[in-house]
Parts: C-alpha cells; structure tokens; sequence
C-alpha cells in the first residue's frame, strides 16, 4: 500500500516507513538518542528530498520523544532538574552555533571542516564509549560473577584534576534523581557544548549529549536515556516549528506514518532497557555509532553515483 | 438597437468564419489525452494515460511532455582537499522543465533534421544546446554536467526520451496513433504541455497542443495549502499532534505493562 506526501510530493509504501519508524523509536527507547543520524539519510535514500527528510524527523522524534520520555519517567528515569539546566545551555549553545556556522562559511572550505570533525567526533565517541564499556563489562564479571550487578557498579570512580576541578566550581547544585551534584554552571556549560556542535554538524545532538551525562556528568546510564529524552523532546519541538514555519519543509503524512512505528518502537525499546544493564547499553549504543561512522566515512571516500543534488540539501 | 444587433451577428459570423478557415487548414492531426485531468489524492501511486489522435498518411509521430522551462538550482560534488567527495559550489542550469519525455514512433536523429530539432527542442542532443549551464569554465565541462543532469532527472523517472513507443496504424488516408504511457508519481501536481508533431521527410508538417493537469485534491490539498498559507496553525497542530500521539500510545502501554 502506497501514501502519496503533500509536502514531499512523492509516493511511499506505508510498510516501509512505518517500519523505518519502529526502528529509529526503538533506538530512541533504549538509548535516548534522536535517531536523525539514521532517519535522515534513510529518508533521503527512499526519495525524500533532504530538507524535508531532516524536517519532518524532527516532527517525528517529538512524538518517540514524548512516547519515549513517559516511558522512562513511568519508570523514575528522567532528571528533569537535570534536564532544564542542559536545556538552557544547549538552547543558547545552539544560538551560538549557528552564528558560528555563518563565519566558517564566509570563511571558505567549511564544509570540509564540519564534515570532517564530525567523523571525527563520530569515531572518537563510538571507539572510547565501546572501549570503556568492554573494561567496564569485564571488571564487573571479574568482581561479581552473580546476576545482580548494581547499577551504577561499573561508573569509574577516579579523583582526577578533571574532577576536583569541577567540585571547586561555584553553584554546587544537588541533581537526586542522578545522584550527583555539580555546579549548575558546568552543567549549563556542557548544555551549550553539545548545542554549538549539534548545530553546527545539522544534528540533533542525542548521540553527543549521551557521552556527556555518561562521562562528564557522571549520571548512571538508565538516568541518562530518560533525561536525554526529555531535552531532544523541547529541542525537537523548537526545531519542527521553525522548519513548518520558516521552510514549509515539514510532512505532516509523512511523520504520522513514522509516529505510528516510532511511538511504539520507543515503548518497546524503553523495557527492552530495562532488561539490559548500563554496560550493555554502552557498548551497543557505541557499536551503533561506529558503524554509521564507517557508512559516512565510505559516503565521503567513494565517489558518488549522481554528481549533482538539489539545491537545499546537506 | 436592431442596427447594433445586425453588426453583432456579422462579425459573429465573420469571426467564425475566419476561425474555420484556419482550424481546417492546419486541422491535419488532432490528439486526444484520457484523462485529461489526475486528481492526486493520498493513495495516488502514478496513473494511466493514453494518448491518441490521427493525421495524414505516411508521417511519423513524435509525443512532447513538459512542464513550464525555469532556472533549477543544483549543489555540485567533488573533491574536497582531494579526498573527501561533498558538495564543493553550485551549479545553474536555465531554462530547464521539470518534466521532460518525449516519445516516438522510431529514432529521433533518423526522422528529424537536426535544425528542426533544435527549433522544437526534441532529443537529448538540442536539450543539451538549449541549455545554458552555469559555471562551467568550457563546452566540455558544460556537456559533463549535463550528462550529469540528465542522469539525475532520469533516476528521478521524469526526463526520458523513448523511440519506437508510439503505435501507429495506416487507415486508409490517414495514420492513426497511440501512446499508453505510465505517468510518474514522481512528477509533482502542476499544469504540463502534452505537444504532438507529425513528422515527414525530416521535417515537422502539423502540430497539435494540449495540456495536461495534474492537481492535488482532497486532505492533500487541504494539507499542503495550509502547510503554506497558514504555517503557524500548521506548525503548532503538527506538533501538537505528535505530542498526543506519543502520549496515547505511553498511555496504551501503561494499560498493558499493568502487570509489570
């Protein structure tokens, strides 16, 4: 069965992309991530131009936020306090970013530095999250061979400069849900961070802000997802109005038909979670991320089969 | 009054006569498309079309498709500090449709002169010394990226050039043809030229014009013109939508994961 987009103009099969959406949700569900690195190029490859491939998933990820950020609240996942002060930074960071895009780009050769630090970023996320969650995994089977391993048993404790340097930060702020307290400054800090990379890459930032909480934050993983959820649901929202108003770039079909596969898929990714420990969440999330990094880094090394795109596009 | 009313009737009559006179004289191919009118709706997948007509004995038939010529935007790629493939600047081309097919009766360069070709713009070869491009430094950068255009714009199932895929049949004095042709989803909802040429010692000898109308109906078309005529409402209701999906379906998980 086919659907015909208003706004895309294009026909689609509904199995497809209903489909699609179970799996970008699922993903949402267990790892707090967006899932526009994946959505968007798969989009595109089905026909949808890239502009409304890229807006209309973000519709898309504020309903399998939404579904998503329940799920884990249900479950006392999110850290909303948490949350609000990253929101605040990354929604100045990504003010920021933007203006900062627009001076690369005067610039000249931009693109080619944007591409590249995002591979980079990409590569370097994937490889420490797999590596350290491999250690983790081990260290834990090593100490306690038992079924119920703590939760967050397997977070490092080291006191390094790292460390004492943000305990001497001013604005120590208790954060109960994660368990931490930080100053509220390093938080909004960290915030802005993520915004200024996720703007300037054209992402959402889910698979950044991740690493963030895990390894700077210090909150336990299942807090994590929860509470990266809730952010990418505000920042969704912001980013969907804008393109509908601004671009017109927003498929209304076209996101219903994800929602309908990505809602659930969250649901079922948030309790699949729930089986899995921390670690294991880690280092899947990790292998996630370094597979689309070697898709992206074969994209820009092989010459592509159409020369030319529209105009419009990433 | 009665003066004025005789006046009107006689150039009526004139009229109609001096219009007679010039439809009969090039009157020597008529065509015919059904349907004339595609309502897309949001089940629409492509659809139909025949196209069919007559004219004098021994002429060949060449069938035109095209949508309104324009400037069309293109980011093109290359290599970026010699390793990495991106988008490396912008490329014009103009006047180009977005739609362009042609079909005929048997190959295009054997049946037509190229002079009357490139007067009609039929064929890959006077599309291409139609076009201009730009930047392109030379001619044979400016052919390489139109090779690249057309192979971009037949990927996307709307240019295409089609030999020997109109019927034709001899009755008697006259030829007639037949195009059944599988019109492409991908080509958007807006008004196309359908032109039919006959065609004889390598020359166009009749030609008959026709359009076609392709238009969104239905929520489609409620949803598209309010996407951009009225974006805020569109915007916020999208959203809002999508936040009561998602909230539904927690909702309905709840109910099920009661147990737990």
């Amino acid at each position: 069965m086919y659907f015909y987009l208003p706004i895309a103009l294009t026909s689609i099969n509904l199995m497809l992309i209903v489909g699609l959406g179970f799996i970008v949700g699922l993903l949402s569900g267990l790892f707090g991530v967006g899932g526009g690195f994946l959505m968007t190029p798969l989009l595109i490859m089905f026909g949808i131009q890239p502009t409304i491939a890229a807006a209309t998933d973000s519709l898309q990820i504020v309903g399998a936020s939404t579904s998503g950020t329940f799920a884990h609240w249900r479950l006392g996942n999110v850290d909303f306090k948490m949350g609000c002060y990253l929101l605040i930074g990354g929604f100045a960071g990504g003010m920021a970013g933007v203006q900062l895009i627009k001076i690369l780009r005067m610039l000249g050769n931009a693109d080619f530095v944007i591409k590249l630090t995002y591979v980079l970023m990409l590569g370097i996320v994937g490889a420490y999250m797999f590596f350290e969650s491999l250690n983790a995994i081990k260290k834990t089977k090593k100490a306690k061979p038992g079924k119920q391993a703590p939760e967050i048993s397997a977070e490092p404790r080291r006191e390094s400069r790292f460390v004492s340097f943000i305990k001497s930060l001013p604005l120590q702020t208790r954060f109960e849900k994660s368990g931490v307290t930080h100053s509220a400054l390093l938080v909004i800090v960290l915030g802005a961070f993520v915004g200024v990379l996720a703007a300037i890459m054209g992402v959402g930032g889910g698979f950044l802000m991740v690493p963030v909480m895990v390894y700077l934050l210090r909150m336990p993983m299942h807090v994590v997802v929860g509470t990266s959820l809730f952010q990418i649901l505000f920042t969704c929202i912001e980013v969907s109005f804008l393109q509908a108003y601004v671009n017109h770039t927003v498929d209304f079909i076209l996101a219903l038909l994800l929602l309908i596969g990505s809602t659930f898929g969250a649901q079922i990714g948030t309790k699949m979670g729930r089986k899995l420990h921390g670690d294991q969440l880690k280092i899947l999330l990790a292998v996630i991320v370094l597979v689309v990094t070697v898709k992206i880094l074969f994209d820009l090394l092989l010459e592509p089969s159409l020369l030319i795109a529209y105009k419009g596009g990433h | 009054m009665g003066i004025f009313n005789k006046l009107y009737i006689c150039i009526l009559v004139i009229a109609s006569a001096v219009i007679l006179f010039f439809t009969a004289d090039s009157f020597s191919i008529t065509s015919n498309i059904v349907p004339e009118r595609i309502a897309v709706n949001s089940l629409y997948h492509g659809s139909r079309i025949v196209i069919s007509g007559e004219t004098e004995a021994d002429r060949d038939i060449i069938i035109k498709i095209s949508s309104p010529e324009v400037q069309t935007d293109f980011h093109k790629k290359g290599k970026a500090g010699g390793v990495l493939w991106m988008n490396i600047g912008e490329l014009e081309f103009n006047p180009v449709p977005y739609v362009y097919l042609i079909y005929t009766t048997k190959d295009i360069n054997s049946m037509l002169s190229e002079s009357q070709r490139d007067v009609y713009v039929i064929g890959y070869d006077a599309f291409r010394r139609h076009v201009n491009v730009s930047p392109a430094a030379n001619d044979a950068e400016k052919e390489n990226w139109l090779g690249e255009f057309i192979k971009f714009k037949e990927k996307e199932k709307v240019y295409g050039v089609f030999p020997g895929t109109v019927e034709i049949k001899k009755s008697g004095d006259k030829t007639a043809y037949n195009l059944f042709l599988d019109w492409p989803y991908e080509a958007p909802p807006m008004e196309y030229k359908i032109s039919v040429y006959a065609v004889k010692d390598g020359a166009i000898t009749d030609s008959t014009e026709k359009s076609l109308v392709v238009e969104k109906t239905g929520i489609l078309k409620f949803l598209s013109d309010m996407a951009f005529n009225h974006e805020i409402i569109y915007g916020i209701i999208s959203i809002i939508i999508a936040v009561v999906a998602g909230f539904i379906v927690s909702l309905l998980f709840k109910g099920r994961g009661g147990g737990h």
